[in-house]
């Protein structure tokens, strides 16, 4: 086997390329954007876990952002920051250990919207925490500079599509992709469906747990609303199946993609980039399933195969 | 306490309930003869509010004859989908499971484009008017004209309809693609008719209910997922296709509702409803369909 | 290997099994008749810990199935295949079989695992072995379904109807490769097949089934001459 397949390459190095070249652009512009685009790429590979892998389809990824987030200002002060942060990475995977045994016996499309309720419920509840200790919106004041965070969300970003590359290697990889196919013929040759399912539900929280921290340290405050916001979660799916949920390709191309739309739109027209991401959404799962690395794929086997073929 | 006693609570509770009962009915329908998962279903109550709001601030028309502009405007929306992107999706070959994946996908994206157009065109401000707001004494109990207006619409419009299914030829035929949806093929429904008016119905409905509900609620273009998950809610306690079983699941949602706030606080409104969401789909994780499990 | 000790099960009230008793023995092939709904394929479910029974136990030599998951019940060698078939239609026949092989049974040494090729080659879709299996044709996705239950490693291989809707000439492939198969692995086979003739000419010992319940048992012969059995199933069927 090869040290690394093509489809395993670009990516990584795509991640790479790009977190070394934005600094030389020696503008905090380009730093805050790609703090962002590492951010997206991080949420995606993650999302990409459970849901392109395993097939169960998350509507509701936020709330592991979300628990980061406010795991990490709930430390402030009383631990480091990276310790918290590490914290809130922790907590998230906790919390989805903890849900996923119940949620994950929940199948097909109803797990897709409980997944959305799931995350809904948990904003609500730290509206109402936060609100009953008369706490609206907590400022966070001398956190790391935006440099220090570029660089710790670049890693996040690598690190996470190093792990779906890794995982679609290991057994691991093997069974969810077995239990996306067919979940009942999965467990009957041998695969630990409910252990898979749970493990991956984990893994793909502990990434988001932290990117929340980072993104919290970003913009300097935390309000459950905006941390909690179903928008997140959405904006993960589209990108990943604009790009493409079947390997660590996919969420890097839909996040390039998308931020650079966003960096277009959001600022003036933040309306019309959500409209033209719902639009994606809907033209990409009637039209191309398999995102942009799918087209790819296409277009390259009707290259390589003989006529006919 | 003597609040949770009088009838005053109850009334609420039957007024929500009724009108739960109503936005249910129509996401029934369409996930019934379908298996379409309508994520946007709240949306058009949004926009069924908007309707009515419009109308009533800029041509002082009543609510009750807004409502039903509102729903021919949302099955307007219902056809514009229903012909533009389900009908092909539906007539495929593609196995029930992956329809109904992605038609929540597909909704998903609709719900956040109809979202975002409401935004564009009106502000994301929510909004609020003054229509029907006369106090009604029954007895001991007061109650807003408009939610006595909501009351009658909804329980008659759900019993119509029930009717309307029991006893019409077409009504029939939605139940017997909500049962047996291979079968009613073969038996020579027209499938694809029975389809879209049940696509049309569903969504008519809900946007009557939205300007039934914009009259007492606050207004805004994110006002309607907390309603897709009521109709989710209803739908899984009435059973699939049971179109009075889920009347009175909704009027169970609007009493656990009503009560449960009135014993806590309006802020947890929104934990109460999604909290019973989680619960009821965690306790039938077979969702909706208790399908028997064939190996 | 294999003890069936009375196995019951019902549906909401309807008995789908009721008392069923057997021994597998090692290295058989053993058939299992009976008509639709005889309860064939719900006696499968139970042994691969698919279904819970109502009643009874399962083991495997030692080794008690009954209560196991699937997949615990797939790494103590025992495999089956399904009747309507489950192939990950999205992998190649080769990615099928290369998942199997990463899972299944425990205790195999470690050339076994990395026998994709004998496998196919076994089940004649070496020819396919890069094609999707959801564009397969529908005898070829049976013999998916008995290559991917091979390719677990089982000491114990249970067929569901691998031959329904073959033509004849495929049908006697399917009975050379399942002959091939326990000559060339040792496995013991359980055989489910409406395919009369198919199962008689293979099977080393058969169990009747009627509406749930065992009506006879033993060798081929001797259950085909079984009057009970001729008025049950023969009679109402040839």
């Amino acid at each position: 086997m090869r040290l690394l397949t093509t489809r395993e390459a670009v990516p990584l190095l795509l991640v790479a390329a790009i977190a070394a070249v934005l600094p030389l652009l020696g503008s905090d512009y380009y730093l805050g954007v790609g703090f962002i685009l590492f951010g997206w790429i991080a949420l995606a590979q993650s999302w990409t876990v459970v849901s392109g892998l395993a097939g169960y389809i998350s509507l509701g990824h936020v709330v592991f952002a979300g628990i980061g987030g406010y795991v990490l200002v709930l430390t402030w002060g009383a631990v480091p920051v990276w310790a918290g942060a590490l914290l809130g990475a922790l907590a998230a995977g906790l919390f989805a250990l903890l849900v996923g045994l119940p949620v994950l016996r929940v199948r097909g499309p109803y797990f897709v919207i409980l997944t959305f309720g799931l995350a809904e419920f948990a904003k609500y509840v730290v509206i109402n925490i936060e609100n009953a200790l008369g706490r609206f919106g907590r400022l966070i004041l001398g956190g790391p500079p935006l440099e220090t965070l570029y660089w710790a969300m670049a890693a996040l970003a690598l690190a996470g599509t190093l792990a779906v590359v890794a995982i679609r290697r290991l057994r691991l990889g093997a069974g969810l992709v077995a239990i996306r196919e067919d979940e009942l013929a999965a467990d009957t040759i041998g695969v630990p469906t409910v252990r898979f399912k749970l493990f991956a539900f984990a893994l793909s929280a502990l990434l988001p747990g932290f990117v929340g921290a980072l993104f919290v340290l970003r913009t300097g405050y935390f309000e459950p609303a905006q941390a909690f916001d179903p928008v997140i979660s959405f904006t993960i799916v589209t990108m990943a199946i604009v790009g493409g949920s079947a390997d660590a390709r996919g969420p890097v191309f839909g996040a390039l993609f998308l931020v650079a739309l966003s960096e277009l739109l959001w600022s003036n027209f933040p309306q019309v980039y959500m409209i033209v991401l719902g639009a994606l959404l809907v033209g990409f799962v009637l039209f191309a399933p398999n995102g942009v690395a799918g087209l790819f794929e296409r277009r390259r086997a009707a290259a390589a195969a003989p006529a006919g073929g | 306490m003597e609040i949770l006693l009088s009838g005053q609570l109850l009334v609420a509770a039957l007024i929500i309930g009724s009108i739960y009962g109503l936005v249910a009915l129509g996401l029934n329908l369409i996930y019934g003869t379908m298996r379409l998962l309508n994520i946007a279903h709240g949306d058009l109550v949004m926009i069924g509010a908007y309707t009515g709001y419009w109308l009533f601030t800029l041509a002082a028309v009543s609510p009750v004859l807004a409502m039903l502009a509102a729903g021919a405007l949302a099955g307007l929306t219902g056809a514009a989908l229903y012909f533009g992107l389900f009908r092909r999706q539906l007539a495929g070959s593609q196995p029930i499971e992956r329809i109904e994946a992605n038609s929540l996908l597909i909704f998903f994206g609709i719900s956040i484009v109809i979202q975002n157009l409401t935004a564009l065109a009106f502000t994301a401000s929510p909004r609020t008017y003054q229509a029907l707001d006369t106090l009604v004494r029954i007895g001991e109990v007061s109650i807003a004209q408009s939610r006595l207006v909501a009351l009658a619409v909804c329980l008659g419009l759900s019993a119509a309809i029930v009717l309307f299914l029991r006893f019409s030829a077409l009504g029939l035929s939605i139940r017997a693609l909500i049962q047996h949806r291979t079968a009613s093929r073969i038996v020579g429904i027209d499938v694809d008719r029975v389809q879209a008016f049940s696509f049309v119905l569903g969504f008519a409905l809900a946007g009557l209910a939205g300007t039934l509900i914009g009259v007492t609620e606050q207004i805004s273009p994110f006002m309607g997922f907390p309603f897709t998950i009521v109709a989710f809610v209803v739908i899984i306690l009435g059973g699939l296709g049971n179109l009075a079983g889920g009347i009175a699941a909704g009027m169970v949602l609007g009493l656990i509702e009503t009560y449960g706030v009135a014993l806590t606080s309006a802020n947890l409104r929104s934990v109460l409803i999604y909290g019973v969401f989680i619960l009821v789909l965690v306790l039938r994780p077979e969702g909706l369909l208790q399908r028997r499990r064939l190996t | 290997m294999l003890r069936v000790e009375r196995v019951g099960k019902s549906f909401g009230g309807v008995r789908a099994l009721q008392d069923v008793s057997f021994t597998v023995p090692e290295s058989s092939i053993f058939g299992i008749m009976g008509a639709n709904g005889a309860g064939k394929t719900t006696l499968f479910a139970i042994i691969a810990g698919n279904l819970a029974p109502s009643s009874g136990s399962v083991r495997l030599g030692d080794l008690r199935l009954t209560g196991l998951p699937p997949h615990r019940v797939a790494a103590a060698g025992v495999a089956r295949t399904f009747q309507i078939v489950r192939p990950f239609r999205g992998l190649s026949v080769q990615e099928n079989v290369e998942t199997a092989l990463r899972f299944g049974a425990r205790d195999r040494p470690a050339a076994a695992m990395a026998d994709a090729a004998g496998i196919l080659d076994l089940t004649g879709l070496d020819g396919v072995a890069g094609r999707p299996a959801g564009a397969l044709t529908l005898a070829q996705q049976k013999r998916l379904e008995v290559a991917r239950a091979l390719a677990t490693g089982p000491r114990l291989l249970m067929l569901d109807e691998v031959m329904a809707g073959l033509t004849p000439a495929e049908v006697q492939d399917t009975i050379a490769m399942v002959r091939r198969i326990r000559a060339d692995r040792g496995v013991t086979v359980m055989i489910i097949e409406h395919v009369m003739g198919a199962l008689m000419a293979l099977s080393d010992h058969v169990v009747v089934l009627d509406h749930g319940e065992t009506i006879a048992a033993g060798p081929p012969a001797q259950v085909a001459d079984d009057p009970a059995v001729r008025s049950a199933y023969l009679g109402r069927r040839h």
